[in-house]
């Protein structure tokens, strides 16, 4: 089973269990990647997971599949650029949707690009948002308009507590693996530590508790400690630093983040959907791994660092 | 005469007595008489009795009926066994193991024995094969009884036949006798009270009622010995006769038996482990163990020790998730086993045997080459063995004319001490060896088998439309054996056994012509009608995927330059300051729709490059504005007056709109001075 065979799959069971997805994705034959990010130690499993949660295909663990998946209906994502409007196809596949869509764009561009570890990128150009829109239309699929920046609208900046739950951190168990996030000077990273170092009252910071290769997450703030999204809490961190992590290219319209700083999930989905495709794993001229966003509009570039309380470095 | 007349009655006065106390005599030994019951019944009580039941029913089962029939062959086998039962005290209630009219014979008086007891029952021409005496097993010796010595006693042993007995007269009284378990002679004496009872109508629900929980539910107390004796006095208080309460018809009352979810939480379950590895270009890149899942074991994860080491097995839909172990070699060779305990407190046990040898082909729901049984003629398949047996399967693999696959060793990823041989394909079939063999796994049989690869199975044998599966056969001459699917004789494209529309929506099966080996499948069109749903909650709008279902629909999208910040609306007192970005170009949702866009500070702008930009051409609503609410909305568009800025779409238009908002900001001050 290829990862396109994978979420037609998903597409017409519609929503399972965890175990289920974890077993399709067992036969998947997918070469092992060189990923060096945080997820370089994953299992492929969760790899894929990541892929089709950032492109929009599949929901995770959220409200009405807890535990579980549900593949979000077909959408067409909307973003506009200098060249008129392109649209990405998201959500559940059937190969008749497909066939549909690709003699229906007759006169748009349809492209259909293969992307490792994830289903091909489906894209249909035009000159203007309104054939994009009369297709989706004509298909049934839901339409959403300028859909980065609509994402980047409404969700809540990464220093809204409002729905993060207070938990002390583990005090005892000998599997934990215990990580803390540490920025010095130019080096940001996860640093080893006891579980009574990162339990101590006096210790402050993000901790990563690990076990069986569940990460949790303890942001520790005065004497407050709540769970949280890492990518989150990084940037929380970082905010707390005054560290500027975002790179902007104004001339490519490329975003630059450091490998170990991915966005949280929905941030990063609203600059996947500026090009609908994930970000590319490159190595910095210091060697450090980085990771790109192509296609993404000075806007919304900004709106993202303002949801990130990042400037520009 | 007088005198003769009182001899006379004397004599017959004795004469009375006389024949009084004979005939009371003659109904002592009567009722004293053992052979009113009959000695086979101690055995069938004794054997009930081991299934703790109502001691009065038991006796109903035994007694001696004039409308009885034989109990059923099963019945007897049952009985036999309870008789067998090493739990005395355990078992079901009478009423529902012994549902047949007991005849007047007990069990042994069928036979002395319980071998003899089937082999007597043979007679029955109806008995089922198994029952009968060439069929039957060696018997065990009769058991002796369960019970103490004095229950075995028949004049212990008191039946309902009495007392049905004497329903006829009511007004004769019952013995009811009770042994003694410590084995005291069941006589009457001062320390074994005798009691009498009454039989009236219903006397045996009576009875049943009351005398039944202290055989039946206490026996394994001390029972006090009941004796009775007819006309004697009653020693201890006797109860009065109840007639029996009319009851409604009870459920029965739940069994004791541990129901078989019970039965089976007590189980182990036993599962397997395969082996799973995955081969490149470059050898092998990867090789693991894949623990088995099945629903059996529920869908939780389940921690486990292997040897001394604590592992969690991540539970997917066929299988956990694979294990990896740096000494992956030797426990090929010497096996793994893992242990734990499932969520329901059953213990849990998979296990690998160790071997030299494996064999692995594709399987359905794993990527890769999954360990199997065997070869099979035409199938691709990677062989794992060690050195040592290496020339010995390597000769097998030419018996069954495998040609062109090669050699992976430890220089490309194979455990050290195993050498992997792939692209193993024969092409003709062995004999297996009988018995044990381990070569018999590297021997292909002859036996056909339509397997269903690739496509995209949603479930069970259900595959989608579009993807349908790959038909192969394997084994055997396939070459010449005719497959037919759907009834039409298929054709063998080479990757796959085809005919027109096998792919298409609905049923389809495949059979081998003149073999009884077949194959169904089904291929399903999805539906295409999705819901939309809220996947993530947020105070502003409900997100799924690219969608967003924003809560106040009233808000605007917009995108002004960076330096003009300040967005000014049609109604006095909207205001909205766009966030401070490193850009160029604001976008973002604006709470109304803006009709000027200003510079952050009007007053301290440069004049030579600031504008005001108008976004739309709105006249000011709501000129009566309370002007407390309203002192930033005037002062924005005062300040910007003021400074002198000019507007940047300098259309006649637009200047007498700035004019209109002006004067209602200056008119709105005025008022608030």
């Amino acid at each position: 089973m290829t990862p396109n065979e994978l979420l037609l799959w998903l597409s017409a069971r519609r929503e399972g269990s965890w175990q289920q997805f974890r077993g399709a994705v067992q036969s998947l034959d997918l070469a092992s990647n060189n990923d060096e990010t945080d997820e370089a130690s994953l299992p492929l499993h969760q790899r894929v997971r990541f892929s089709l949660e950032r492109l929009a295909h599949v929901e995770f663990d959220a409200a009405e599949c807890e535990n579980g998946w549900r593949v979000v209906p077909p959408s067409l994502a909307l973003f506009k650029h200098e060249r008129g409007a392109t649209a990405v196809l998201c959500g559940a596949r059937t190969p008749n949707l497909i066939n549909r869509l690709e003699a229906a764009a007759a006169g748009l561009s349809f492209e259909r690009i293969p992307q490792p570890e994830c289903p091909d990128v489906i894209k249909i150009h035009a000159l203007s948002p309104e054939p994009l829109r009369a297709l989706a239309d004509k298909e049934k699929l839901h339409y959403a308009p300028d859909a980065s920046s609509a994402l980047l609208s409404h969700i809540p900046p990464i220093d809204a507590f409002r729905g993060w739950r207070c938990e002390p951190p583990p005090t005892s168990g000998k599997d934990w693996n215990v990580r803390q996030f540490v920025i010095q000077k130019k080096v940001i990273k996860w640093r080893p530590v006891t579980l009574r170092e990162a339990s101590a009252p006096h210790a402050q910071g993000l901790f990563c508790f690990t076990l069986y290769q569940r990460p949790k997450y303890f942001l520790r703030e005065g004497r407050m400690s709540i769970t949280l999204p890492g990518a989150i809490g990084k940037y929380r961190i970082l905010s707390g630093h005054r560290r500027r992590v975002l790179k902007y290219d104004r001339r490519e319209r490329r975003l630059t983040v450091p490998a170990i700083l991915r966005p949280p999930l929905l941030t990063e989905r609203a600059l996947i959907l500026c090009s609908g495709f994930p970000a590319v794993l490159h190595q910095a001229a210091d060697l450090r791994p980085m990771l790109t966003y192509r296609d993404v509009p000075e806007e919304i570039a900004g709106m993202a660092a303002e949801v990130l309380r990042q400037d520009f470095a | 005469m007088k005198a003769l007349v009182i001899l006379l009655a004397a004599a017959a006065s004795v004469g009375f007595v006389v024949w009084l106390l004979g005939r009371r005599s003659r109904r002592r030994q009567d009722s004293q008489r053992p052979a009113e019951f009959p000695v086979s019944r101690k055995s069938d009580f004794v054997s009930d009795l081991s299934a703790d039941r109502d001691a009065l029913a038991l006796a109903v089962q035994t007694e001696q009926s004039p409308h009885g029939r034989e109990p059923p062959m099963a019945e007897v086998e049952r009985t036999f066994s309870e008789t067998e039962n090493q739990k005395p005290l355990e078992g079901e209630s009478l009423e529902s193991t012994t549902p047949y009219e007991p005849n007047g014979r007990g069990l042994a008086e069928h036979a002395p024995n319980n071998g003899g007891l089937i082999a007597e029952s043979t007679t029955n021409a109806e008995m089922p094969p198994y029952l009968r005496p060439e069929n039957s097993m060696p018997a065990p010796p009769f058991s002796p009884p369960l019970t103490p010595e004095p229950f075995q006693k028949p004049e212990n042993v008191q039946t309902e036949t009495a007392v049905d007995e004497m329903r006829e007269d009511s007004s004769i009284e019952a013995h009811l006798s009770c042994p003694d378990p410590d084995g005291i002679p069941s006589v009457p004496s001062a320390a074994t009270p005798d009691v009498t009872v009454d039989v009236l109508s219903g006397a045996s629900e009576f009875v049943r009622e009351e005398v039944s929980g202290e055989i039946g539910g206490e026996l394994a107390q001390p029972v006090p010995p009941i004796h009775s004796a007819l006309g004697q006095t009653i020693e201890t208080p006797v109860p009065r006769y109840r007639p029996p309460t009319p009851r409604r018809p009870q459920p029965r009352p739940a069994t004791i038996q541990p129901s078989s979810l019970d039965r089976a939480s007590q189980k182990e379950v036993s599962l397997e482990i395969r082996v799973r590895l995955m081969l490149d270009r470059a050898g092998l890149r990867e090789i693991g163990f894949l623990p088995v899942h099945t629903p059996e074991v529920g869908e939780s994860d389940v921690d486990v020790k292997c040897g001394e080491a604590s592992l969690r097995l991540v539970a997917q839909e066929d299988w956990y998730q694979d294990l990896q172990f740096d000494d992956i070699g030797t426990r090929l060779q010497q096996g793994v086993e893992l242990r734990g305990n499932l969520q329901d407190g059953r213990r849990a046990r998979w296990l690998l045997s160790g071997r030299d040898l494996y064999i692995l082909a594709t399987h359905p729901r794993a990527s890769g080459f999954v360990s199997t049984n065997r070869l099979m003629v035409g199938r691709s398949h990677v062989v794992l063995c060690t050195p040592e047996i290496l020339p010995r399967v390597e000769e097998m693999l030419g018996m069954s004319r495998c040609q062109g696959y090669s050699r992976v060793d430890d220089d490309q990823g194979v455990p050290q001490r195993w050498i992997a041989l792939r692209d193993v394909k024969p092409t003709a079939a062995i004999s297996l060896d009988l018995g044990d063999n381990l070569f018999n796994a590297v021997k292909p049989t002859p036996d056909i088998e339509i397997e269903l690869e690739g496509g995209v199975c949603l479930r069970h044998q259900i595959w989608l439309a579009g993807y349908p599966p790959t038909i192969k056969l394997f084994g055997g001459s396939n070459s010449a054996q005719k497959v037919f699917i759907d009834g039409k004789e298929a054709d063998d494209l080479g990757d796959g056994l085809v005919i027109d529309g096998y792919d298409l929506p609905g049923p389809h099966t495949v059979h081998c012509d003149g073999l009884p080996v077949s194959r169904s499948y089904s291929v399903e069109e999805p539906s295409e009608s999705w819901d939309r749903w809220p996947a993530y909650q947020f105070t502003q709008a409900d997100i799924c995927g690219p969608l967003v279902c924003a809560r106040d629909a009233s808000k605007v999208l917009l995108s002004v330059p960076m330096t003009n910040p300040l967005l000014i609306g049609a109604e006095p007192g909207q205001v909205f300051r766009c966030p401070s970005r490193s850009v160029s170009v604001w976008k973002g949702y604006v709470p109304f729709d803006p009709v000027w866009a200003l510079p952050s500070q009007p007053l301290i702008c440069d004049k030579k490059t600031a504008r005001i930009i108008q976004l739309n051409d709105a006249r000011v609503v709501n000129k009566g504005a309370k002007p407390k609410r309203t002192p930033t909305w005037c002062n924005a568009l005062l300040d910007a007056s003021r400074k002198g800025l000019s507007l940047q779409n300098g259309s006649l238009e637009a200047k007498a709109l700035w004019v209109e908002y002006k004067k209602v900001a200056r008119n709105i001050r005025r008022a608030w001075k």
